[in-house]
């Protein structure tokens, strides 16, 4: 049985930061801490129609950090180090979610700098949890903080800046390569920044997946961690500069259609660091 | 034959040196039959080389003419029947049976004697190139009155088997089929009466079918187990061949027929028994019963008693049974156990002669018996023999007549014994002035009084001993062959209770036929089970042509059950155990029919079925093809009144899939029934989502 998706939470573990053609300069680097919070009383089915169903709450709290190697080479890494979820018809699940690692390599630079960005999904989130339905004796309920297979994601990332780095855009597009079974996945990204004054910037976000054949709509996996999902989604974020280093950010995305997803929006709020 | 496995010498007497196959005479029949269900002639293990020594003795009073069959064991074909004739009274003994007869050097299989006059007949197997090197291998013979009729059955009680590669003991299992048309079913039990193994054999032609425990059994593990020899057409025989390191000096065990106890109660004599004794004890009743075993004959004091419990057809091994229970008894002492008990039980002893009843085996007035082929020598190789007598009650007095191998008296013993005295000692001991000529026969007759004897053959090398039975001596001419016992020709093997039934009764001859001028009365009685025949129903019927049929027989009760029929003069039949089965609730209606739709891009497949009992309740049936998507967590089944979204408050779930969501399920609907809906659901409580849906629809 496949089952919705998380929505974009797990999706999005650092958008608008990583997913850019630029790669940090050598010997810098940022963190992020950010809590984020998803409630959903729907979600699109397999078919993609959008259908009400019990209401699903989910808290999050993630650790996201990258760091200039080189010139050309910037490691990151996105660890959701607190994940707590339930449905409101059943018990609730406390564990950490999968974490990403990655490298990025710049390969054009200049203005219109160019990417290839390798992140690998490391499966140590509890990808057994199970819950326990309310009102169903001897009845549980899989709902997992991790899908339990390694998975490698390869992705290009553009970048342009406009009048004198105010305005920034990003695209890029990616295949993920995943395991056990589960289908890969095409996904695709363009953004829009700008900075609106010294400390307050914006920007908007589109992104999206698709499978990449035919999923396999038999397949036994828990909640969150489906097969076949797909989605476009949307997301804006403002962030204001507390002083050179700090910043605080607050964003939202939510998928505009979708298969096998949450039809619920993200809330995110954040705290970064730049050292 | 279904099933025939040849199994080469080594493997049926490996070790056994002599097997002792004696033949006693009971039948008044014109045409007399025996059979040797073992002679053999060939090579054996270790050089040995085996063959088979017979006695015939004509006990007629005039010349008779003797025919001698042989079925080979292997698909070989059958020498031409030999004929021999011997004077009133003669022994023919012939050394190596099948090389005398019919000049084979090598064969094995069974012997069937046919002579117009009675006889006896025994045999020995031995080890005749290297006796030393083997031990022995003792038992009683075969006679034609214990070969297996349509319905009867025997049980062999001395299985003895273990699976390891080199067997502390082994048992190989041979059904000898003796007349064409002939199917016998061969059951291996174990100690708690379970079923471990069962083979059908049937053949055309008179045959011989053998395996070997560990062949023939999925699980050959039975250290204590017994055989059960199920005729159901034709005429068999069969027996255990027990050998290996621990099985002593060997066994072959025929089947017995479990005999109908008395309003006083089953009574079996086991006489031989010595501290040493093995005593298995068989009870083929559906209830616990105890069996009480009374020493007697044996010197130091009165008849003392113990009492042994075995369990519902279970079977009990008692090793050095009589220090088991407690008897004391002086060292090297030889006496007998009566064995008593309310319902019908088996006994047997590890080479003793076969437990016999009170009336049979034993010389009276009326009826003298004789003990043939002894022989008496301190040579090696040579055989001495020696005669042991147990009184009954009223003690007994007679003479012991010893005759030679032309049947003629050439001395005579006054033996006077007290009640229940056993006397026993070499046969020249019992007749001090007289040479024992060789292959002498002694008769037991009596004037007052009753006694049991037997004869016990000891090789002078080896120290092997075999037992020979005595058989009755006809005393007139044989009278018009009449009825001897009754059988259940046609019972079902399983009724349902309040059902009328039939069952058929026959009664046969000595030789199997049916006495079709029997006209006597019948009556049919439940021997074990729960319940009683019907008030109404008549258990007292009279034969027509030998054959007595009760119609109309109806049992309420549900249960295991035996049945026993009980003629005036005749041998009971007891019935093999058969279930009766409660009445069958009669079969639900089908009232409403689905098949499911998926819903939500869920799979959901397959057809139910909602029926209604006669009581009203109705039941949820999931077909073999249903299918739904499963693995995340518990589905429910719901009755609800619509295919949409569903309603927990409006709706009814009659039941939860947590492991398995595919394949047969059926769930109870509870009151008022599922009337008030038109669709089944199958949800997703956790996430509150349908997987599929079904609409009711009418059959």
């Amino acid at each position: 049985m496949s089952k919705p998706i998380l929505g974009l939470i797990i999706l999005l573990p650092a958008i608008g930061a990583a997913q850019s053609g630029w790669t940090r300069t050598p010997g810098t680097g940022y963190a992020r801490f950010s809590f984020s919070t998803l409630g959903s009383s729907s979600f699109y089915t397999p078919f993609g129609n959008k259908i009400s169903s019990a209401r699903y709450r989910d808290f999050t709290g993630s650790f996201y950090s990258e760091y200039g190697i080189t010139d050309d080479w910037t490691a990151s890494v996105n660890f959701p180090f607190l994940r707590n979820h339930r449905l409101d018809s059943t018990s609730s699940l406390t564990a950490v979610g999968d974490a990403v690692v990655g490298i990025r390599r710049r390969l054009v630079r200049g203005k219109t700098p160019l990417a290839l960005a390798v992140d690998f999904g490391l499966p140590v989130g509890d990808s057994q949890g199970t819950v326990s339905i309310r009102d169903l004796p001897d009845g549980t309920f899989r709902l997992p903080t991790g899908d339990g297979e390694f998975n490698t994601r390869v992705s290009l990332y553009t970048s342009r800046a406009f009048r004198e780095g105010k305005s920034v855009v990003s695209g890029g597009g990616g295949y993920n390569f995943r395991t056990r079974g589960f289908t890969d996945e095409f996904s695709y990204t363009a953004s829009y920044g700008q900075r609106l004054s010294r400390s307050v910037s914006i920007s908007a976000t589109l992104t999206g997946l698709e499978p990449a054949r035919a999923a396999d709509a038999s397949r036994a996996v828990g909640f969150g961690v489906g097969e076949g999902v797909a989605f476009l989604g949307i997301g804006g974020e403002a962030q204001y500069r507390i002083n050179k280093r700090h910043s605080v950010s607050a964003a939202y995305y939510k998928p505009l259609r979708g298969k096998n997803l949450l039809a619920g929006g993200v809330l995110v709020f954040g705290f970064g660091i730049a050292f | 034959m279904s099933r025939y496995t040849r199994l080469p010498f080594a493997m049926i007497f490996a070790g056994a040196h002599l097997l002792s196959l004696n033949a006693a005479l009971q039948a008044a029949d014109p045409t007399y039959r025996r059979v040797l269900p073992s002679v053999i002639h060939g090579r054996g293990a270790d050089g040995a080389r085996l063959g088979t020594s017979t006695w015939l003795v004509n006990l007629g009073a005039s010349s008779a003419s003797f025919e001698f069959g042989f079925l080979p064991v292997s698909n070989a074909s059958a020498p031409p029947a030999q004929a021999r004739v011997l004077g009133p009274g003669e022994t023919l003994r012939l050394n190596n049976v099948l090389q005398d007869l019919y000049g084979l050097s090598e064969g094995e299989g069974a012997l069937l004697v046919r002579g117009n006059q009675p006889f006896e007949l025994r045999g020995v197997n031995a080890n005749v190139a290297n006796p030393p090197g083997a031990s022995g291998s003792g038992a009683n013979g075969f006679q034609s009155s214990e070969l297996l009729g349509p319905n009867a059955s025997g049980h062999a009680i001395w299985l003895a088997n273990r699976a390891e590669p080199n067997p502390e003991f082994r048992t190989d299992i041979t059904a000898v089929l003796t007349a064409p048309n002939t199917a016998v079913t061969v059951s291996v039990y174990d100690a708690t009466g379970a079923l471990r193994g069962i083979e059908v054999v049937s053949s055309k032609e008179p045959a011989i079918w053998r395996a070997s425990a560990s062949q023939f059994l999925p699980d050959p593990e039975i250290p204590l187990g017994r055989v059960t020899f199920a005729v159901t057409a034709g005429e068999a025989t069969g027996f255990l061949s027990v050998s290996g390191s621990a099985a002593g000096t060997g066994l072959v065990v025929q089947p017995e027929r479990i005999v109908t106890a008395t309003p006083e109660g089953a009574n079996l004599l086991l006489n031989g028994v010595t501290a040493a004794t093995d005593l298995r004890l068989f009870n083929p009743n559906e209830t616990e019963q105890e069996i009480t075993l009374e020493a007697l004959g044996f010197p130091g004091g009165p008849a003392t008693i113990h009492r042994m419990t075995v369990a519902p057809n279970g079977l009990l091994e008692i090793r050095g049974v009589l220090g088991a229970v407690g008897f004391v008894i002086p060292e090297g002492a030889v006496g007998a156990l009566r064995l008593r008990a309310p319902l019908p039980f088996l006994a047997s002893g590890r080479g003793l002669p076969m437990a016999v009843s009170s009336e049979i085996g034993f010389a009276t007035p009326n009826q003298p018996v004789t003990l043939v082929g002894l022989n008496e020598s301190v040579n090696q190789p040579g055989v001495r023999s020696r005669i042991a007598l147990l009184a009954g009650t009223r003690g007994a007095i007679g003479l012991l007549r010893l005759r030679n191998s032309r049947g003629v008296p050439i001395a005579t013993s006054p033996i006077r014994l007290e009640a229940s005295e056993w006397q026993g000692r070499a046969i020249g001991a019992w007749f001090p002035d007289a040479e024992i000529p060789p292959d002498a026969r002694v008769d037991i007759e009596l004037e007052n009084g009753s006694a049991h004897g037997y004869a016990e053959i000891v090789d002078n090398l080896t120290q092997s001993r075999v037992v020979v039975a005595a058989a009755a001596v006809p005393t007139e001419a044989p009278a018009t062959p009449t009825a001897r016992r009754l059988v259940f020709s046609a019972l079902p093997s399983s009724l349902t209770a309040d059902t009328s039934f039939a069952a058929t009764i026959q009664a046969l001859r000595a030789d199997n036929s049916i006495d079709t001028a029997f006209t006597g009365s019948v009556d049919l009685r439940v021997a074990s089970g729960p319940g009683a025949f019907q008030a109404a129903v008549t258990v007292s019927q009279t034969a027509v042509a030998g054959n007595v049929s009760f119609r109309d027989l109806r049992l309420t009760v549900p249960g295991r059950y035996t049945f026993t029929a009980l003629g005036a003069g005749l041998e009971s039949a007891v019935s093999e155990p058969f279930e009766v089965a409660p009445v069958p609730a009669p079969s639900p209606t089908v009232i409403r029919l689905g098949t499911f739709a998926s819903q939500n891009g869920y799979l959901a497949e397959g057809t139910l079925q909602i029926e209604r009992a006669p009581n009203g309740s109705e039941t949820l049936k999931l077909n073999r093809n249903f299918r739904v998507s499963g693995g995340a967590g518990a589905v429910t089944v719901w009755l609800a009144r619509g295919s949409g979204a569903l309603n927990t408050s409006t709706s009814v779930r009659v039941g939860t899939m947590t492991r398995v969501f595919a394949g047969e399920f059926t769930y109870p609907i509870p009151a008022p029934g599922s009337s008030a809906f038109t669709h089944v659901i199958v949800y997703c409580d956790a996430f509150r989502i349908n997987f599929g849906a079904a609409p009711l629809r009418n059959p």
